[in-house]
């Protein structure tokens, strides 16, 4: 009788213990999105983050990287009518670019842009 | 330690990591035609969502095919038939559109597609609507 209680109170052990740890790590991902980013959890907001392979010690350069929203959806009857070329599909989309930024020359007189703020904006090399 | 709990936080971390939010998502269109009584509403599927993207520091200094930015669009895709109601005769009362079955982050094909920014709103209906049912 004991041996039996003790199975069953070892399978509810396992069973409790099994819920805690997804509890636990569904609020520690909660918690990671404090602004109710809770939507853009598994893709990270369009930010500034600093680009090692431009970068020197005392001298960081920022990169804007992140997710933007876009979304593909059938052209409306309306527009298609406006089109030169008619299109099924109409596809509106932004991207994670630089909202401001200041010009930097590196060595052998290259320049580069170094990011001070970011944004979800047109998007440019998305074409194929 | 007890394999259920190995496998609960695999799962969390997986989970957590990984969740790519492009994906098929419902969607009314309205079709109406100038001849027809009635503007006929659809309920799809269309690709909405977040993909991943980067502004490059030196974009002087890299190739085009090199500065890619990807979008959430259409990976498979099938295309459906409706009937419009309210047509006369000699209109061709059908009408076809597609229908997301998959979607991805990746480039706007411009052979189907017309990649814009923000589109004007004309998705709605000036005529009284009938719901589609497929």
């Amino acid at each position: 009788m004991d041996f039996k209680k003790r199975q069953i109170m070892d399978c509810y052990g396992k069973y409790a213990a099994v819920t805690l740890t997804i509890l636990s790590v569904f609020l520690h991902l909660l918690h990671t999105f404090p602004d109710g980013e809770f939507l853009m959890q598994g893709c990270p907001e369009c930010k500034l983050g600093e680009n090692r392979f431009f970068s020197k010690p005392g001298a960081p350069i920022y990169q804007c990287t992140g997710c933007c929203f876009s979304r593909a959806y059938p052209t409306p009857m309306r527009s298609k009518k406006t089109m030169l070329v008619p299109k099924n599909i109409t596809s509106e989309a932004t991207c994670c670019v630089a909202k401001a930024f200041t010009k930097i020359t590196l060595k052998d007189n290259v320049k580069i842009e170094n990011h001070t703020d970011c944004h979800c904006s047109t998007c440019y090399y998305h074409k194929s | 330690m007890s394999p259920f709990f190995v496998l609960s936080l695999l799962f969390g971390l997986i989970f957590g990591q990984t969740a790519s939010l492009c994906a098929p998502s419902e969607y009314t269109i309205h079709v109406e035609k100038r001849e027809c009584a009635y503007c006929l509403a659809i309920n799809t599927t269309i690709c909405a969502g977040f993909c991943m993207t980067r502004d490059s520091n030196g974009k002087k200094l890299l190739l085009k095919s090199a500065l890619s930015q990807n979008v959430c669009t259409y990976k498979e895709m099938l295309y459906r038939t409706a009937l419009i109601p309210g047509c006369p005769h000699h209109t061709i009362p059908y009408y076809s559109y597609p229908v997301a079955v998959s979607c991805k982050c990746g480039k706007c094909n411009t052979d189907y597609s017309d990649c814009v920014r923000e589109r004007v709103r004309t998705n709605y209906c000036t005529k009284p609507q009938k719901l589609c049912n497929l």
